[in-house]
């Protein structure tokens, strides 16, 4: 027991897994602080972020537990009372403990840090957060478990990369599943990870690590039966996890003259999503409103599963001022309501970088889509829309863009629009015809509309 | 004495700890022992001499040339044998491999002249007949043996050696004496040693470390004579530190306790009223 | 130069290489097509982090009063070192059947090898034992931290300034 206090002592104080903790919580805070928080998402990203500690606490106990076999060691520790598999134990105790504390290091300000910035989507699993936990404690065994099999420091980064190579290269649990340590990418549409069950898999599988770190002692009866139970618990929990069922969804609310359909759990984004699109629903008429259709949020849905300030709200406001000015994909060039729908997405995203996209359909063979298409995150696990343009498919030219800056910056051109509103999104409106209604003088483009540059 | 190698001023700092606090020293041709406590500060003072470790603050300068500069470094180096105090292994090597592999790097390109000077220093560290043996079965004097076997490679002009005679027998300790003593008739040659014994046989000269500071600088017999009329032997255990002769007599360092008689002083005993040991006064 | 080379390849610690090289041909031949790419990327990393361990000298105390300046060895270590990793990548490279160019990878596997030489260059100074060359694998993680560090051609950018960073720890010590 003493010499488990003294290895804990050591390990609390070990450089190596301060640094990493540090490392974890800046990274991930920072990509974190990008995204608008969901609490379902920051727990998972938390706790992948914390691998990085459980990495360190595998280097750092396996450097603990080989410890007495380095640097003449050896010599002086063999003729010591204390035997081996008494270190060994102190490290199990010691290591575990450690790796725990740091992997909460990062978990708890991460998830802080996402509450503090509200508004908070998705609900907080604990379970989940714990998963965190027991990764660090599986990686102290491991590593005390591969310094008593293996000689060689070298053989713990074996594993920290294969690890690592898990988690790139299988991070939907394609391959393994549950059984895997860890899934990095969750996807929301499949229901709740089975956090609780995994859990208790994780925390089984590190118990019997540490027994096989003991067995190295020989074959003894107490670790052999500790590994054997806990294997026994192991395989049927992990067996039996599969995700939840879904929560049930919930009623669509009106907000600003437009409907909104969250997802269950992301209710407090409505307001935020309301907020972003106001320059828009501030300027169009409540009957012209009542046309877009209701904003769904699911995958390929008007709204993304997740949301990236500065970039998300770009593409939804393309699909309401489409929707809105009565556009459709399709040409578009030369007509006022283009200019108009153009001119509500540069009230919430300038246009002054933007141009008319050379190709609207995704050029055969290109490596990527060109100037004047967007991507935007539609979900946490990397689905992305790819969209040409401002507008959600209705085609455009650089005069049309020409004209809805012009539009931007007179500032009577919110009430010009609203007056003159049935008009102006009249399909066979022009915006030659328009120009005295709208204030500016026109430019006309040179009549391609849609036919590649 | 043509001074061969002066120091001044010299102070490394570890952190906070002062390791060498201005320290300023001249050598020259002959063998001077460096004497000290533990953590005096005599390694330092040797791996900024054998330049593999940079002072804070002073300079060195050896045979002209300072290791503070690329060139001359080099260029001293190549005039140098160095015996660190832990100085490692390539226990799957041959004594023989090894030796050479250091030859290598002091550039002793040509490869028959290579083999020839490895063999005469295994052979002047008495182990010509092991030098084909690997490094990891050989006993623990014979790899500080073959440390001290590099550190002779080249003839080389300077010559420091830390805490060489560590692990040697009374055999090889006589012949590292006599290997030194030919050597500092021409050489400048400086060793670290907790053995006053080494110093009182070998070295023309002491300097005696303490806390990073010079303490003592001179011949051994200077240092003994610091010891003149301050060591006692008495029949009955005196006051403070003392210990048991063969003879049953009480042996201690100071002032004279009642009923003693004087003894004979000698290098440790004026060490150790130097730095005043528990127990001694200074 | 010839006559250094050879006592110091058997002087290096070429055991973690010795370890990870088959490790990483047999996985690059035995993963599906799909994961041929990530496991390229997984081998750069692990064949970084194991030739960094070249860089430990037992001997350092005594080679560092020689006359050969410390970078010659330190770089003869690493050139030996990137050798086998380069080679034994190309062989995972070919093995696992990537489909394109090499050229970007080949970029971010020289990255990773000077970001572990580097990590490992910098703690052998410091510290002796042979668990100090872990130091390599540290700024490898560090870059995949959080996120996957982005592929492509871009690294061969940072060999240039990785050079210099591995010179800078490679001189001599005083
Ligand atoms: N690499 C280092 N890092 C930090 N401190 C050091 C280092 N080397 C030496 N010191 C400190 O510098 C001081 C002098 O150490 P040094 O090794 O020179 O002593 P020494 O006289 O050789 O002792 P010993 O007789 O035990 O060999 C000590 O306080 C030691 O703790
Ligand atoms: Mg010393």
């Amino acid at each position: 027991m003493t010499l488990a206090v003294f290895e804990l002592r050591r390990m609390v104080r070990n450089p190596l897994i301060w640094a990493a903790v540090v490392i974890a919580v800046v990274v991930e805070g920072a990509r974190a602080s990008q995204w608008w928080p969901d609490l379902t998402f920051v727990t998972v990203r938390a706790v992948t972020a914390s691998t990085l500690v459980a990495g360190a606490v595998l280097v750092a106990a396996n450097l603990a537990a080989g410890r007495d076999r380095r640097g003449g060691l050896p010599e002086s520790l063999g003729a010591l009372p204390s035997r081996a598999p008494a270190r060994t134990r102190a490290v199990l105790l010691a290591a575990p403990l450690a790796g725990a504390l740091a992997a909460a290091a990062v978990i708890v300000p991460l998830v802080g840090y996402a509450l503090l910035r509200g508004p908070v989507a998705g609900t907080f699993d604990g379970w989940e957060a714990l998963n965190g936990v027991a990764l660090a404690a599986l990686a102290a065994t491991a590593g005390a478990a591969l310094a008593r099999w293996t000689p060689w420091p070298f053989t713990s980064l074996l594993v920290i990369f294969g690890f690592a190579f898990l988690l790139v290269a299988n991070p939907r649990g394609e391959y393994g599943g549950w059984a895997l340590p860890w899934i990095a990418t969750h996807d929301a549409t499949l229901g709740p990870r089975p956090s609780a069950a995994h859990l208790l898999y994780l925390v089984a599988v590190a118990v019997a690590v540490g027994a096989v770190a003991l067995l190295r002692h020989g074959p003894r009866p107490v670790p052999a039966a500790v590994a054997a139970v806990s294997l026994a618990v192991a395989v049927p929990v992990v067996a039996q996890a599969a995700h939840l069922p879904k929560p049930a969804p919930v009623a669509c609310r009106d907000h600003d003259g437009l409907t909104f359909c969250p997802r269950p759990g992301h209710e407090p984004w409505v307001a935020g999503w309301a907020a972003a699109l106001r320059p828009i629903t501030s300027v169009v008429p409540p009957r012209a409103l009542a046309r877009v259709p209701e904003l769904r949020q699911e995958l390929y849905g008007t709204l993304p599963l997740v949301w990236r300030p500065g970039v998300s709200e770009t593409g939804v406001a393309g699909a309401v001022a489409e929707s809105a000015a009565g556009l459709e994909p399709g040409p578009g060039c030369g007509r006022a309501r283009t200019v108009v729908a153009l001119w509500l997405t540069g009230r919430v995203a300038a246009l002054d970088h933007e141009r008319a996209p050379a190709n609207w359909s995704w050029p055969p063979g290109a490596a990527g889509p060109g100037d004047g298409w967007h991507v935007y995150p539609l979900t946490e696990s990397g689905h992305t829309a790819v969209v040409p343009g401002r507008l959600n498919g209705a085609f455009y030219d650089d005069a049309d863009l020409a004209n809805a800056r012009a539009l931007l910056r007179d500032p009577g051109a919110a009430d010009r629009v609203r007056a003159h509103w049935t008009t102006l999104t009249d399909p066979a409106t022009t915006t030659v015809d328009a120009a005295p209604l709208l204030g500016i003088e026109a430019v006309t483009g040179r009549g391609l509309c849609g036919e590649p540059r | 004495m043509e001074p061969t190698l002066t120091v001044r001023e010299l102070t490394r700092r570890f952190g906070r700890r002062t390791a060498l606090d201005r320290v300023s020293l001249e050598f020259g041709t002959g063998v001077t022992g460096l004497l000290g406590p533990n953590g005096a500060g005599k390694t330092t003072l040797i791996r900024i001499l054998a330049t593999t470790l940079a002072p804070d603050g002073g300079g060195v300068r050896a045979f002209g040339l300072d290791p503070a500069d690329r060139e001359q470094r080099r260029a001293l180096r190549r005039r140098l044998g160095y015996l660190p105090q832990n100085p490692g292994v390539y226990a799957h090597f041959t004594a023989f491999e090894l030796v050479e592999y250091v030859a290598i790097l002091k550039e002793m390109n040509d490869r028959r002249a290579r083999h020839d000077e490895v063999r005469r220093v295994l052979a002047e560290v008495d182990l010509g007949d092991r030098a084909r043996t690997k490094v990891r079965r050989l006993s623990g004097g014979m790899r500080q043996r073959l440390a001290l076997a590099q550190a002779l490679l080249g003839d080389p002009d300077l010559i420091v050696l830390d805490e060489p005679t560590v692990g040697l027998d009374p055999e090889q300790r006589m012949r590292f004496r006599a290997l030194l003593s030919r050597l500092g008739e021409s050489r400048t040659v400086l060793l670290s040693t907790h053995q006053t014994e080494d110093v009182t046989t070998l070295c023309g000269r002491v300097v005696v470390l303490k806390a990073g500071s010079v303490v003592f600088e001179g011949g051994p017999g200077e240092l003994a004579a610091r010891a003149a009329g301050r060591v006692w032997l008495t029949t009955a255990p005196p006051a403070g530190t003392y210990w048991r002769t063969p003879d049953g007599r009480y042996r201690t360092l100071g002032d004279r306790p009642p009923e003693a008689v004087p003894g004979e002083p000698g290098v440790e005993d004026g060490y150790l009223l130097l730095l005043g040991a528990e127990g001694v006064p200074a | 130069m010839r006559a250094l080379a050879l006592p110091l390849i058997r002087a290096v610690d070429w055991l973690p290489l010795a370890a990870t090289v088959p490790a990483v041909l047999v996985g690059a031949w035995l993963v599906p097509a799909e994961f041929a790419v990530a496991v390229v990327r997984l081998a750069a990393a692990l064949l970084a982090a194991a030739a960094a361990f070249t860089l430990v000298d037992a001997m350092a105390a005594t080679t560092a009063a020689t006359p050969v300046p410390r970078r010659v060895r330190q770089w003869a270590r690493t050139l030996l070192a990137a050798l086998a990793a380069g080679g034994a990548w190309t062989a995972a490279w070919w093995l696992a059947g990537v489909p394109g160019s090499p050229v970007g990878p080949a970029g971010e596997t020289v990255a990773a090898l000077l970001l572990a030489f580097a990590g490992a260059g910098w703690a052998v100074r410091r510290a002796e034992g042979r668990a100090v060359a872990l130091a390599g694998a540290a700024p490898l993680l560090a870059c995949g931290a959080g996120t996957w560090a982005p592929a492509g051609v871009g690294w061969w950018w940072a060999v240039g300034p990785l050079l210099l960073l591995v010179a800078a720890v490679h001189d001599d010590v005083t």
